[in-house]
């Protein structure tokens, strides 16, 4: 049957992040921004009523250093049916996005709210670069969307 | 505009929408705005002509075609190997703008059910006849199955996720949709179903391996079988129509270089932001180009088998497709069944094993396995040594151990597997975690 790795707990899943540690970095820009922006992804859980029911969600939040000169961000969607041509433009440091979502309660919202970030983050992640006037930095690490991620020790600028 | 005209069984349709100016599949002629689109017939096949070179759609050669006339696709549609397009002279299919069908999907204009199934498909208002209805950026990952009369991405409306005018739907590896409605904004995951005679309505995913069979169960998420779509969802979804579109675009112009390259064993189209070579299969060590082989071995895939090896030990309708991720090394094979399926995602290698047999319809996807334990990230997938997939299986993103056996329809998502392993049939796991049972 099933064996001691595929016997992992949902514990663990949660809090469990695995740094990605290959950064697709491109030359151009690479001496203005060597460093990768220093990321941190955290979750936050919101509840609402709409229509008269309980409805929650989970919001994943990656945010990074602010690049200095920078002037906007660019983020890459990256799938688990392939990395989008397309770059998303982003002004501030911070990306935000809903995760999870659901009308349970109790111990089955989170029953639903962790398989959710599970499969999000099994099929959904992102990087980031700074962009400049004329070129482009560094990419980050690939961030799974719906897991926590730890900003490592800051990058000098 | 040339080839662009109504068809067959849409002719009717399209007199319906002309009376309400929402036309489709008609000819510019009509003296309306239309969207064009045309029949993978003739000419037409395996490239759509589009008004410029980028707009066109690309039908693999290999995909099986009935009834083409029946049959229309708008613009930027790709349609993957293997695919079967099934329409009949009284039921047609429709593939709307940046919609794809990737490797061994199937439509059927029109299936057969037993008579409950035809009852509660016809009190859904689907007539018999009524053919497949596929709306613009429509998503049929690999190995997914659309059995008419059906519509996907039709009705409903936008949803608080997705406040864009346009829409996605999502279907993923191995799910099907036999005699229902997707609305708009829907999607279903890996492995699910959607049974006849249910509408999806806009904002529900089916959860994987999960099998809605009743009105009730597609409404409710307390039931256990649908979610809410979420942002990310359609992030996920909008980022793929990104890449297919690409294949669009791309496969045609390798087409007008060199049309046999688009046939049997050939490179890869390169020219994609995520794969700008293009780089040719290599059979037991010898660069290997044959359009006439009847399965379709693309771009940088290394095989320890040799060309007449492989004539023996595989089935028929195999795609592996390294035109994203690359490259694949596969090695010795016991054997292999029909419609198995090798795809990876940019920079993101598969490693095969030696021995390995392959069952019916296996899916094996390849895209930055993140191990839980051990660190490491953009891992390659591997399938060690002596593995056996039985029928149905998905492997994704993760490491299959010497010896294990994977069970039927069960999937295996960013998962590690222990050497020696047996996963049962219809079982999901999902980053080492059990995920549940497929249904169906």
């Amino acid at each position: 049957m099933v064996d001691h790795r595929v016997a992992l707990t949902e514990v663990l899943l949660a809090a469990t992040f695995v740094g990605c540690s290959k950064s697709h970095g491109h030359a151009a820009g690479a001496g203005r921004t060597a460093a990768a922006p220093n990321l941190s992804a955290t979750l936050e859980d919101q509840s609402v009523t709409a229509q008269g029911r309980p409805r929650w969600s989970t919001y994943w939040k990656l945010c990074w250093d602010y690049a200095p000169d920078a002037v906007g961000y660019e983020l890459q969607t990256i799938t688990s049916e392939g990395t989008s041509p397309e770059l998303r433009q982003q002004g501030d440091a911070c990306f935000r996005l809903q995760v999870a979502s659901g009308t349970s309660r109790g111990a089955r919202r989170t029953v639903e709210r962790e398989q959710q970030l599970a499969w999000q983050s099994a099929n959904l992640a992102y990087r980031v670069r700074a962009r400049f006037p004329e070129t482009a930095g560094a990419w980050s690490p690939v961030v799974p969307a719906g897991l926590k991620h730890e900003a490592a020790v800051s990058s000098p600028p | 505009m040339r080839n662009f005209q109504c068809r067959g069984a849409l002719r009717v349709s399209c007199a319906s929408v002309l009376a309400l100016t929402l036309v489709s599949g008609c000819s510019d002629d009509e003296g309306l705005a239309v969207e064009p689109t045309c029949s993978p017939t003739g000419a037409n096949f395996p490239v759509c002509p589009g008004e410029t070179e980028d707009d066109r759609s690309f039908v693999d050669p290999t995909v099986e075609v009935v009834n083409a006339e029946d049959i229309s696709l708008a613009r930027k549609v790709y349609v993957g190997p293997f695919a079967r397009l099934l329409a009949e002279a009284s039921a047609g299919i429709e593939i709307g703008e940046e919609s794809n069908l990737q490797d061994n999907v199937t439509v059927q204009a029109r299936a057969p059910r037993d008579a409950q199934g035809s009852a509660a498909v016809a009190a859904l208002g689907l007539g018999e006849n009524d053919g497949v209805e596929v709306a613009e950026r429509v998503i049929l990952a690999h190995g997914s199955t659309v059995k008419g009369p059906a519509k996907i991405g039709i009705g409903g409306g936008d949803i608080t996720p997705d406040p864009d005018a346009d829409q996605e739907v999502f279907l993923s590896f191995g799910s099907e949709v036999d005699g229902a409605i997707l609305q708009r904004n829907t999607g279903v995951s890996a492995l699910g179903r959607v049974g006849p005679g249910v509408t999806l309505h806009s904002g529900f995913i089916v959860l994987p391996g999960k099998n809605v069979t009743t009105q009730a169960e597609a409404d409710d998420p307390a039931l256990g079988k649908v979610r809410l779509l979420t942002e990310a969802d359609v992030a996920f979804n909008e980022a793929v129509i990104e890449v297919n579109t690409a294949f669009a675009r791309e496969y045609p112009r390798l087409h007008d270089q060199n049309p046999s390259a688009v046939r049997g064993i050939s490179p890869d189209p390169g020219g994609t932001g995520f794969n700008a070579e293009r780089n040719l299969p290599v059979l037991g060590g010898v660069a290997t180009e044959a359009p006439d082989f009847r399965n379709r071995i693309i771009g940088e895939v290394a095989l320890a088998n040799t060309l007449a090896e492989l004539e023996g030990l595989m089935g028929n309708r195999v795609a592996i497709r390294a035109d994203e991720g690359e490259p694949f090394t596969i090695g010795t094979i016991t054997s292999m069944g029909s419609d198995v399926i090798f795809h990876a995602l940019e920079e993101t290698p598969i490693q095969i094993g030696n021995d390995v047999t392959y069952g019916n319809r296996v899916i094996i996807h390849g895209g930055g396995r993140q191990p839980l334990e051990g660190g490491g990230s953009d891992e390659p997938t591997i399938i060690e040594d002596g593995v056996v997939l039985r029928d149905q299986a998905v492997v994704f993103r993760s490491l299959i151990g010497s010896g294990s056996t994977i069970g039927v329809k069960s999937a295996m998502v960013n998962t590690d597997v222990a050497p020696g392993t047996t996963i049962p049939d219809r079982t999901i796991y999902v980053n080492n975690a059990l995920f549940g049972a497929v249904e169906w």
